[in-house]
């Protein structure tokens, strides 16, 4: 039989969500930890690949400057041999491998003639090779570009923005511009260096920290340097590309503000579903190196560590389940063990017997207390038969004694043509005191009734020998007040409980119709007359039998004619006390007695009976009733 | 029923109240003890709230009026109610009981 949940499942669910919880919020407390430490070591880490990104271009484009600017002096020495000069952009193009083309560009008219003059060196892409020639010419008129134009204006040195050599490399190239002066300061030429672009895209890749991290190098207006990217492609203009762009994008603006305005940091950023951030810082010549991070890719390892704990989680919480529920089992099983001896023990099997439990803990002083509660149960019940037995040996003598006492009472009634006789008793539960007797003789007829004080054993020990000393005086024809004398004094004697019976003690002479009595403390018998008046017999009271000894009782007497009755009865009758505690009381009796008197001694007893009965209304009867009615027939 | 009991230097003042029968006899035997136990007893009972009293009752103003006598000392029931005392005269305790 199940009612729900185990204990033990009960217990082990609540282990268990406690653990889960604590495990959940461990987890989100190491996550947030772990999550903000390598956010903090992936922007250190950007920010110092920037610094190197930086650092390396700006090493490589020094080199570029000092290639050009070292040659300067040589230009000016040679100033007068206009030839040699082809020899210095030979020289300053296979001094440095970065450099793949480089020219002196005179300003108009410098040497006389000479609209253009511009020697030029170059590399040839093919062979490698370094080939020479004069630059400037009707087609390519050099004084209108910008490598050209804006050291010239500035007079100082100036990094072009790159640019797509069409004709030349075929590849993105950049310009370094350097003016030369003369004594007053005047700008007479423009030495340039050329340099192909194709080495950043190899730097910038070297430097990729994540797989999808995107290394860019731009140059001032935004231009991008290095090779193909998710931004844009090489030579293209990276806020042209974020302008047209349809891709829901956050803090972009700000960030390529930030570029342009050659800032220096670190600015998260948001695209679509790629979500990062960037780091940015400009080089000596103001471009601006790039590096952005997306956080998938930093976070990467985090989550596999994340999803491993949370599996490594799971298992235990599983293990821990499995454990806990085992454990709790077999400490509880006991529980259902000592349910089961309950119910055994319930049914009235005290013998059943209980777990055995060894250990000191509550348990087992739940197995004291049930083998103390077993065995307390058992000498209580053993007890319980003992005092049961007793009880129904006692009640079953007093049933007995009972019937004894009723067996006492004489039932054959006399019955002849001159006179009738009748007599009944009613008995309470317990065996009581009243009595009734008679005995007929030569024409005399004895009777008496009486009711001893109290109830129960002792009440009708008392009766018996009130009986017994009645039946032995009655022989003795003696006169009624000596043999009222007698018995009292055989109950006065050593009544030390102060046990008394009330008496009336009768003897009528069936012919002449004489009544003599003693009373002794009895209630007054009715008297009807065969006219039906009723009175009460004129009675002395005298004392009750066993009061005091040698009492000096006084004898009465009457004459009964014929259709008069006596009738005898005990206080069960007047005193028969209803629910609502009135009385059955005198007049009741009296008014039945008139009514029926000429109804036999039998019938009128049973009318008074049942009539008494009625009064009851089913309420157990109060005292013992009884009833004596005798009187002579017309 | 209740017995109230004072003592008024040699004399003995009782109060009885209620109903005397075969519930509380017992009781009122004793509740009643005491008296029994006086050397030189002088006591007066106070019947007038005793409603009723049953031949148990009766048996125990017996056993104290037997001690009472014997003792040399007197014991009187004041104020009876006519029902009650109708008991005591039928039955003759009246003869050996002081009622007044």
């Amino acid at each position: 039989m199940k009612h729900g949940h185990s204990f033990s499942a009960k217990l082990t669910l609540n282990v268990l969500a406690l653990s889960s919880v604590l495990f959940l919020v461990s987890l989100g407390i190491v996550s947030y930890w772990s999550n903000s430490l390598i956010f903090e070591e992936a922007s250190k880490g950007a920010r110092n690949l920037v610094d190197k990104n930086i650092s390396e271009i700006n090493g490589i484009l020094s080199s570029i400057e000092v290639s050009v600017s070292s040659n300067a002096w040589n230009v000016k020495e040679h100033l007068s041999d206009p030839d040699f000069l082809y020899h210095v952009t030979d020289r300053i193009v296979s001094e440095n491998e970065n450099i793949i083309g480089s020219a002196i560009a005179f300003v108009s008219n410098y040497y006389e003639g000479k609209h253009f003059f511009s020697p030029y060196s170059y590399r040839e892409q093919e062979t490698g090779r370094i080939l020479s020639k004069q630059l400037g010419n009707e087609d390519y008129d050099y004084f209108y570009m910008e490598w050209f134009s804006a050291p010239f204006e500035s007079g100082k040195p100036y990094w072009g923005e790159p640019y797509f050599d069409k004709g030349g490399g075929e590849q993105l190239m950049c310009t370094y511009s350097y003016p030369l002066t003369d004594s007053q300061g005047r700008v007479f030429a423009i030495m340039t260096a050329d340099i192909a672009l194709n080495w950043i895209s190899d730097i910038q890749a070297a430097m990729k920290p994540y797989p999808n991290s995107t290394v860019v190098l731009l140059s001032s207006i935004g231009t991008i340097l290095s090779s193909k990217s998710i931004v844009g492609n090489l030579g293209e203009n990276i806020y042209s590309n974020f302008e047209n762009s349809t891709v829901r994008s956050r803090n972009v603006d700000k960030i390529l503000n930030s570029v342009l305005n050659h800032e220096k940091g670190l600015m998260q950023y948001s695209v679509g579903s790629d979500h990062g951030f960037v780091v940015f810082g400009p080089l000596s010549n103001s471009w601006v190196a790039t590096v952005s991070c997306t956080y998938s890719d930093i976070f990467a390892g985090a989550s596999r560590i994340l999803f491993l704990i949370i599996g490594i989680g799971i298992l235990g919480i599983i293990l821990l389940f499995l454990l806990c529920y085992r454990v709790i089992r077999r400490l509880t099983q006991p529980l259902s063990e000592f349910a089961n001896s309950a119910t055994e023990i319930a049914k009235g099997n005290f013998e059943s017997s209980l777990p055995e439990i060894k250990s000191n803990d509550e348990i087992g002083l739940l197995r004291d207390s049930f083998a103390n509660m077993q065995s307390s149960l058992k000498n209580y019940i053993d007890e319980l038969k003992i005092t049961t037995a007793a009880n129904e040996r006692f009640e079953s003598e007093l049933s007995i004694a009972n019937k004894i006492q009723a067996a006492m009472l004489p039932r054959d009634f006399p019955v002849s043509d001159k006179f009738d006789l009748f007599a009944c008793q009613k008995s309470s539960k317990e065996v009581g005191g009243d009595l009734y007797d008679f005995i007929v003789k030569d024409n005399v007829c004895y009777f008496a009734i009486g009711d001893v004080s109290g109830k129960g054993v002792p009440a009708s020990l008392v009766m018996a020998a009130t009986k017994a000393a009645f039946r032995f005086v009655a022989t003795l024809n003696l006169p009624l007040d000596q043999m009222i004398f007698r018995i009292n004094n055989s109950l006065s004697e050593n009544n030390e409980r102060g046990m008394f019976v009330t008496f009336f003690l009768g003897r009528l002479n069936l012919d002449t119709g004489l009544l003599e009595y003693c009373n002794a403390g009895h209630n007054p018998p009715m008297v009807t007359r065969a006219d039906g008046t009723v009175c009460k017999l004129e009675v002395i009271p005298n004392l009750a039998l066993g009061v005091w000894s040698d009492f000096p009782f006084k004898a009465q007497s009457a004459v009964l004619g014929k259709g008069d009755r006596v009738t005898l009865y005990t206080d069960g009758i007047t005193e028969a006390e209803k629910a609502d505690g009135s009385l059955y009381g005198e007049e009741r009796l009296i008014e039945l007695l008139s009514k029926n008197r000429d109804m036999t001694q039998e019938a009128l007893c049973s009318c008074i009976m049942d009539s008494v009965n009625d009064y009851f209304e089913g309420r157990p009867q109060n005292d013992d009733i009884t009833l004596l009615s005798l009187g002579l027939k017309r | 029923m209740t017995v109230n009991i004072e003592n008024a230097g040699s004399k003995t003042f009782v109060t009885l109240t209620g109903r005397i029968d075969t519930t509380n006899a017992a009781q009122f035997q004793a509740d009643i003890n005491p008296l029994l136990n006086a050397d030189n007893p002088d006591i007066e009972i106070d019947c007038t709230d005793m409603e009723y009293t049953s031949s148990q009752g009766l048996r125990i103003f017996l056993i104290l009026q037997k001690s009472v006598t014997m003792k040399g000392g007197s014991l009187v029931l004041k104020n009876m109610k006519p029902a009650v005392k109708e008991v005591f005269d039928i039955t003759g305790f009246s003869s050996i009981i002081r009622i007044v």
